[in-house]
């Protein structure tokens, strides 16, 4: 039976906080809760940014480390809090089915992402491969899942931020050789879409006068 | 990065910049230089490389056509869309200027997608493109134009989160044979191919199928497409189906060169064909029931994306290039079909095909301009789809696959009869008598015009260059003799 | 002096009998000292029942045997699993061969099982509504049991309990990996629900529309309550016994079988199990009773985290 050294210990235990944080996503129904969970989350994506870019010596993931702290822990949090604050008098978010059935479904996903990922030999990347891409394919499946199953555009939002952590995640434990580009791009693309979001909630809810942003479904067939 | 290569980035950024600052009556006609240059420099470049020269492989060079197609025509029907879409204050004025600074953005971004050649660089400017397509469709503000833009991002952004993990999987593939630090590029891979690891391979190719069918509007990730084609304004529609569904199937592509030369052409043929029909299929019947012209011509989209799809699927040479010259033609078709459907919905105010009626009495030219596009893209001859459908279809016939080809060949039917449909009952009868007659409008006319001359020749012959283009492009990808 | 194997099995079967009502009674007074109370004494349980042990039997008049019989099967249920569990030695005695651990679920299971039907076979609305409640929350405490179980299990790899005990012992390390802390974690939620305290059920009072364990018990008097009660402290004591020392804290067991080390693994481990128990006076304190229909988000949260623990397990952290 393989045992674990340290490095691989503590990336092990980070990667199960992660998966931890993401099934916690669809137990909550609270919006500001989901907030902190992302907030939750992306600390810990940094912390493993740092510890790979310590052990790579490689600067650039210690500046995206950085860079993925200040933006995805501090500055997004406080900006989604305040939007959703004055877009939504609802502290509630609606479900399309009960927390208990989401969060089996959840565990059906989760192991679907950790066979499919089991199945594949890989021998690179940092740390453990195998549960590295597990670990991405997990959290990007399970915020599939979450976007799903809680119609509400704020929700949908960190849910696709979540998405987004875990790809970064698998950057860095499974590409570290990739651009630091692309990890800057990923970050924007981030912010982008927040923006976006912003942007397009502020207009609807001017328009329709409305104090909740669950997503419409006026479009169909 | 050549000279050439500078001015097709740099005109549409430049034109963007531009339409920012200066007011939208000088933004107009930039707009339209821009887009012709742009359009006149890629065809110089793509002539260079069908003569081996110019430094850019076969299969980007042929996926620069659409963009040189539709933004070239663009900008020439944006100049009247705009004012005709917006009122003449200040308001306007805003809209009149971020629409045209968003769109030679988008037509940079699009622009960027065949030239990059390492992999996650076209992961990124295919994210750009969603980007700025989001906020063009939402420029209307209203209710039906906000739920299709969040839609689109959100789903566009779903699928390219799963083509960034194939990007990823991918790079991890190709550890063993390059070393941990490598510069990805696309012809790296392909060189090394059979040194790279045969799952890490097929599983990123699955997820780049997945993740950027997505943007190709393949089913069944299409959801978004019906909406955002359906709700955006027209320029956009036009430059979506016309060029970002190419940019996708041209990354998709990429990903298939190197997954055939790495694991054999099973896989992704199967694949290919599989998304393909599955397109077709929802596409094919789902167009029996649409009310709204621009929703019809969105799941026409999706149609052409799937026979694209089952084109790559059969394998064959003569399919294979069918399916590239299918790009190119779809290309022209949809967008001269939506530059048409625009202009008779603005002028009948209303995107209700029951709404419109007698087009040819109210819009001779835009009418007819429909009526062939509309023709064209159900597959009639003498139009170049028809050229590149046959190809696939009799390539298909004659490989293993043929089944497949005779279901191909019926649901084409099905579609053929649903776009008849819909195009007869938009021309047939009066007009109402609230509704002006006349074109009154030069510009677009003559922007359609030159897509029409696309799409009749490329239906009458397809010229030397275009073929040799067409040949090498094949080689590239891969096929089975 | 080094005491024969089976006076050390009749120590253990001592042990948890008649030390369980004191675990109860510690429990008591903490929750009350916390609170700022004085709190009865922490041999009430006992007192409690030898009183119980005096008092008039009732029976129902459409009930069966089946409610008599139902305490003494549920106490005969306890007192087998406290032969196969690690209790106060690390080899294993002659009753541990009886059963592995999945094996002594199913007989905690059967006790369960037991005291619902003599529940349901009483006839009163209250028990009715007790037993099916316990029965739908047993719908996930089983499989998240046998989850965590199979978790330590791929650790140690072995299904038997002493062996466990051993494996565990052996590396510190292997008691911190995710994968047992995940399945701590869980193995700790369903302590919680299957001894009735916070957030399933108020432990000192008695709510009756909320009550799931303790509704199944009220047609019940007399000698068949004393025994109903002692069962459920000795039910609490094997959880915890099983939790400490085959889980959490395998430390501390007598290993020789000498009469000095074998009174020393009693204390130690109601030292080690008073541990548990201020966690669970902290939590019963801190935060109230969980809604009805929320106390199976609640077991389902630890039937995932039992899951997970597996997942975890099968890519290798």
């Amino acid at each position: 039976m393989h045992h674990l050294t340290l490095p691989e210990a503590i990336a092990g235990t980070i990667s199960v906080a992660l998966l931890l944080v993401q099934l916690a996503l669809l137990r909550s129904l609270v919006l500001a809760e989901l907030i902190t969970l992302y907030a939750v989350q992306s600390l810990f994506v940094a912390l493993i940014s740092l510890a790979v870019g310590i052990t790579e010596r490689s600067w650039e993931l210690i500046v995206l480390a950085v860079l993925t702290f200040g933006a995805k822990v501090i500055i997004l949090p406080l900006y989604m809090r305040r939007l959703s604050r004055d877009i939504s008098t609802r502290v509630e978010i609606p479900e399309s089915i009960n927390v208990t059935l989401s969060l089996i479904l959840a565990a059906a996903i989760m192991g679907t992402a950790i066979l499919t990922a089991g199945a594949l030999p890989l021998k690179t990347g940092e740390f453990l491969p195998q549960a590295d891409l597990a670990t991405t394919l997990a959290i990007v499946f399970v915020g599939f899942l979450v976007a799903i199953l809680r119609p509400n555009a704020l929700a949908q939002v960190i849910a696709f931020l979540t998405i987004e952590n875990g790809l970064y995640f698998g950057t860095v434990t499974l590409a570290p050789g990739l651009p630091f580009v692309v990890g800057i791009l990923l970050l924007i693309d981030v912010l982008i879409a927040v923006v976006v979001f912003a942007v397009l909630v502020r207009i609807l809810v001017s328009q329709e006068a409305s104090a909740s942003v669950d997503v419409l479904q006026q479009l169909k067939g | 990065m050549s000279i050439l290569d500078g001015f097709i980035v740099g005109l549409p950024a430049a034109a963007a910049a531009a339409s920012l600052i200066v007011p939208s009556r000088l933004a107009r006609p930039l707009t339209a230089c821009a887009g012709l240059a742009t359009a006149a420099c890629i065809l110089v470049a793509v002539f260079q490389t069908s003569h081996h020269r110019g430094d850019h492989d076969a299969l980007s060079a042929l996926f620069l056509l659409p963009v040189a197609i539709v933004y070239g025509a663009v900008g020439l029907y944006a100049h009247w869309y705009v004012v005709a879409e917006s009122p003449d204050d200040a308001a306007g004025e805003t809209f009149r200027r971020e629409f045209l600074a968003l769109t030679n953005a988008f037509a940079f971004v699009e622009v960027v997608v065949p030239l990059v050649t390492n992999v996650p660089g076209m992961w990124v400017a295919l994210e750009a493109t969603t980007i700025v397509a989001a906020l063009l469709v939402r420029l209307q503000g209203t209710p039906a134009a906000l739920e299709a833009a969040w839609k689109y991002i959100l789903i566009a952004s779903c699928g390219l989160a799963l083509g960034l993990v194939a990007v990823i999987v991918l790079y991890a593939a190709g550890e063993r044979a390059l070393g941990t630090h490598y510069s990805p590029e696309w012809s790296s891979y392909v060189h090394l191919a059979r040194q790279l690891n045969p799952d890490g391979v097929r599983l990123a190719f699955i997820f780049a199928l997945i993740g950027f069918g997505t943007k190709m509007g393949l089913a069944p990730m299409h959801t978004w497409l019906p909406d955002a084609h359906g709700a955006g304004p027209t320029p956009t529609s036009a430059m979506l189906s016309g060029v970002v569904l190419s940019d996708a199937a041209y990354v998709i592509l990429r990903f298939a060169a190197i997954a055939d030369a790495a694991l054999g052409p099973t896989v992704v043929q199967r694949m290919f064909i599989g998304v393909g029909l599955l397109s077709l299929f929802v596409a094919a019947f789902f167009l029996l029931q649409q009310s709204d012209i621009k929703r019809m011509l969105a799941y026409s989209s999706i149609e052409h994306m799937g026979i694209v799809a089952i084109g790559f699927g059969f394998g064959a040479p003569l399919a294979v290039a069918g399916a590239l010259l299918h790009v190119v033609n779809h290309s022209a078709s949809k967008s001269l079909a939506f530059f048409a459907a625009g202009r008779m919905a603005a002028r009948y105010e209303t995107r209700e095909i029951a709404g419109i009626t007698g087009s040819v009495d109210a819009l001779p030219i835009s009418g007819t301009l429909f009526v062939a596009a509309a023709l064209s893209l159900a597959g009639l001859p003498p139009f170049g789809i028809f050229r590149s459908e046959l190809m696939i279809l009799t390539a298909g016939f004659g490989s293993p696959f043929w089944i497949v080809a005779a279901f191909v060949l019926v649901l084409l039917v099905v579609a053929f009869a649903g776009i008849t449909r819909w195009v007869t009952a938009t021309t047939v009868g009066d007009a109402p008598m609230s509704v002006e007659h006349g074109e009154h409008a030069v510009l677009p006319i003559v922007g359609m015009g030159l897509g029409f001359c696309v799409v009749l020749g490329l239906g009458i012959g397809v010229p030397l260059a275009l073929q040799t283009l067409l040949a090498d492009a094949s080689v590239l990808i891969g096929t089975t003799p | 002096m080094k005491l024969p194997a089976f006076a050390i099995q009749a120590a253990q079967i001592f042990t948890v009998a008649f030390l369980s009502p004191l675990l109860t009674g510690v429990i008591a007074r903490a929750e009350a000292v916390v609170a700022g109370k004085r709190g009865p004494t922490i041999f009430q349980p006992y007192r409690d029942i030898v009183k119980y042990l005096h008092k008039q039997r009732i029976k129902p008049s459409p009930s069966s045997w089946i409610f008599c019989v139902a305490p003494y099967v549920a106490c005969g249920c306890y007192v087998t699993v406290a032969t196969l569990i690690p209790v106060l030695t690390t080899f294993p005695l002659p009753g541990a061969t009886y059963g592995d651990i999945l094996g002594g679920a199913f007989v905690l299971a059967l006790a369960g099982f037991v005291t619902a039907i003599a529940g349901l076979d009483s006839g009163s609305q209250y028990t009715d509504i007790g037993a099916s409640r316990a029965t739908m929350v047993g719908v996930f405490v089983e499989p998240t049991l046998i989850f965590v179980f199979f978790s330590v299990a791929y650790i140690t790899g072995t299904d038997l309990p002493y062996a466990m005990n051993e494996a565990l012992r052996s590396s510190a390390v292997d008691v911190l990996r995710p994968v047992h802390v995940l399945g701590l974690a869980a193995f700790f939620m369903m302590l919680l629900v299957d001894t009735g305290r916070i957030p399933i059920e108020s432990g000192s009072a008695t709510i009756e529309f909320g009550m799931i364990d303790d509704a199944r018990l009220f047609e019940h008097s007399g000698p068949e309550m004393g025994l109903f009660k002692w069962g459920s402290s000795m039910k609490q004591f094997l959880l915890y016994t099983i939790f400490v020392n085959v889980l959490f804290l395998p430390m501390g067991l007598s290993s020789d079988g000498e009469v000095t080390s074998v009174v020393l693994a009693i204390v130690f481990l109601f030292l080690k199990m008073l541990i548990v128990a201020a966690v669970v006076v902290i939590i019963e304190v801190t935060y109230a009773k969980l809604r009805l229909y929320k106390i199976t988000e609640f077991i389902a949260t630890g039937l995932l985290v039992a899951v997970l623990a597996t997942f975890v397990y099968v890519i290798g952290v």
